[in-house]
């Protein structure tokens, strides 16, 4: 079997002519992908509205319902008021409209304008889960890298098993312990609130350690369980990468393991927690209503909650439209992001 | 004194039977060797062992000697590999990194084991690979591995491996994957380049093609043992033989 003459052997064929996306693609595909979060905006906007009027209750009943001294004709003044008499599509449209003109209307509570309620909240919120985020993910992805890289080391061991307690358990209760026993019984951090009454004129340092302080025992809840499901979404993440062939090669090639890790499997097992920190951005800014209604924490949860068992149906549409915007440009920053970062991405 | 010399190597996971046993073989600097057997007879792991590759849970014995020097179990298999032992493995879609420039996989090697900056490296990168025919060699370099087909990332590979200059290349089903026209022109390659360059070769193959085209003596590898060992030519003459056998079966599909 002497091997016959290679009839394929030659020069190689061309390279293909494909080159990696550039910038100005990705600028047109971003463009693009807005022009079609229009359509969605507005599908939302009459699912979130049709939502809102459908539920049982209205807002003359939160007010009038347990007084028997109100007559039927100041429920019709209250339900022409808010115009609530009016057939359901004209109200829609008549919402619509001025939400274009980014007027969100009137809280139906204090009549102050639900686009500053919404401004006075946010800033509680973004502190909040700015720095949640940032404990989660600082926390979770470094961990998971080193459970994925050390699966049996002490520490890797103690700390998984203290994550997964923290993670079966449901946010509200660890929320009530924290506030039961680090707060109540030890004294360690505020019971609630954000701002202590007597600091409201303290130099501005005092008063943001304060509300630091303050943003401790949210900030626990909110984060315990979460360090668990990153930890773990890394951990996975990485030992795929680890198993790959190129792994392989890289060892092969001499690289020390540091290099080999951090130059090949790092960038590789981090890519899908770009996505992850993307789809995270609308709960940065739409905020946690169960912690935030337990610790009184002044931001967009607490408002949303005041909002829904109130039936004070402009703060919580505004509300629901603010989170679905959020969301759609999360969505839309995780896929850039995936594409800048990921070559094999083609943008169409 | 051989540039390789393995001795009773032996490869098993945790308690099990070993799935590899009392290994022993040598290679002449500049020399090429086959290793014929069926997949699972045990020639990855022979080949891993060599280096230290095996996959976690994987435990080798007996002795590993590149150039005089015991390597065996030693951290990063004593510093071999890259710069004196190369891998080419079966799978080129898999093998490189898909987020790095093919340029910059190529240089990584060359800056760790000859000094060179990244610029410089980049140079020579590019000229390895015209050297295995990805030509503009510049221009590939600067691909990513999606953007080249098989045949192309498997010549990628071999320009990656050979790079730092290795005395020995070990090349596991360095054509497997491919197409048969493909494959010809991989081993075609290979062989030029083993003929001007002078490294010694570890072709590890289930056909006996493959290894005939690039090696004179070879072995056979059964259930983790070798079995037949030999110039390839008499080994395939013995029709009860086991490198009889595997032709055999290559013929069968082709």
């Amino acid at each position: 079997m002497a091997a016959p003459r290679n009839p394929y052997n030659g020069p190689a064929a061309p390279l293909p002519g494909r080159d990696p996306p550039g910038v100005p693609l990705l600028l047109r595909y971003a463009l693009r992908r807005l022009l079609l979060a229009v359509p969605l905006l507005l599908g939302i906007s009459v699912l979130t509205f049709a939502l809102v009027h459908l539920a049982p209750g209205s807002p003359v009943g939160a007010q009038t319902g347990l007084s028997m001294r109100t007559s039927r004709a100041s429920v019709e003044a209250l339900r022409r008021l808010y115009g609530l008499d009016r057939p359901l599509p004209e109200q829609y449209w008549d919402w619509l409209g001025r939400l274009a003109r980014l007027d969100f209307g009137d809280s139906f509570r204090d009549q102050r304008p639900v686009i500053s309620k919404i401004a006075a909240a946010l800033p509680a919120t973004l502190l909040l889960n700015g720095l949640s985020l940032a404990v989660v993910f600082g926390v979770g992805v470094p961990f998971g890298v080193l459970s994925a890289v050390r699966p049996r080391a002490p520490l890797t061991r103690a700390f998984s098993a203290f994550t997964f307690a923290a993670y079966c358990l449901p946010v509200f209760w660890v929320a009530l312990l924290l506030q039961v026993f680090l707060g109540a019984r030890l004294g360690l951090i505020p019971v609630s609130g954000y701002l202590s009454p007597l600091l409201e004129d303290a130099p501005a340092w005092r008063r943001w350690a304060d509300i630091l302080w303050h943003a401790a025992g949210p900030l626990l809840a909110s984060t315990l369980g979460a360090w668990a499901a990153v930890s773990r979404y890394v951990r996975n993440s990485m030992f795929e990468v680890l198993s790959q062939d190129y792994i392989r090669t890289a060892r092969a090639k001499g690289l020390p393991e540091g290099q080999v890790l951090r130059r090949h499997a790092l960038p590789n097992a981090l890519l899908p927690v770009v996505a992850l920190l993307g789809l995270s951005l609308p709960g940065l800014l739409s905020g946690s209503v169960i912690v935030e209604t337990i610790f009184s924490w002044p931001g967009m949860g607490l408002l949303a909650w005041q909002a829904a068992t109130g039936y004070d149906y402009p703060v919580i549409l505004g509300l629901g439209f603010v989170a679905a915007v959020l969301t759609v440009l999360g969505n839309l920053a995780a896929d850039l992001c995936s594409a800048a970062l990921d070559p094999r991405i083609a943008v169409p | 004194m051989s540039l390789l010399e393995v001795e009773g190597l032996g490869v098993a996971f945790g308690d099990a039977a070993p799935v590899v046993d009392g290994v022993s073989f040598s290679l002449e600097a500049g020399a090429g060797l086959g290793l014929l057997g069926v997949s699972g007879s045990g020639k990855s792991l022979t080949a891993l062992a060599v280096l230290g590759l095996l996959p976690p849970g994987a435990r080798a014995w007996g002795s590993v000697r590149f150039d005089g020097r015991e390597i065996l179990g030693l951290p990063g298999a004593g510093g071999v590999r890259g710069s004196g032992v190369a891998l080419v493995f079966q799978e080129p879609f898999a093998a490189l990194n898909p987020l790095m420039r093919v340029g910059d996989q190529v240089a990584e090697g060359l800056r760790l084991h000859r000094g060179l900056d990244r610029a410089r490296a980049l140079e020579e990168a590019s000229g390895w690979l015209e050297r295995v025919e990805l030509i503009p060699g510049a221009e590939a370099a600067r691909r990513y591995p999606h953007q080249l087909s098989g045949g192309m990332r498997q010549r990628a590979l071999l320009a990656l491996a050979l790079a730092p200059g290795p005395r020995l290349l070990i090349a596991d089903e360095p054509t497997t994957a491919l197409d048969a026209a493909v494959q010809a022109r991989i081993v075609g390659l290979l062989e030029g380049l083993r003929r001007e360059i002078g490294f010694a070769l570890l072709v590890i193959s289930h056909d006996p093609a493959v290894v005939h085209a690039l090696a004179r003596e070879a072995m056979v590898m059964e259930r983790g043992r070798v079995v037949e060992r030999g110039p390839l030519e008499g080994l395939i003459r013995d029709p009860g033989g086991a490198a009889a056998r595997l032709a055999r079966a290559a013929a069968a599909l082709a």
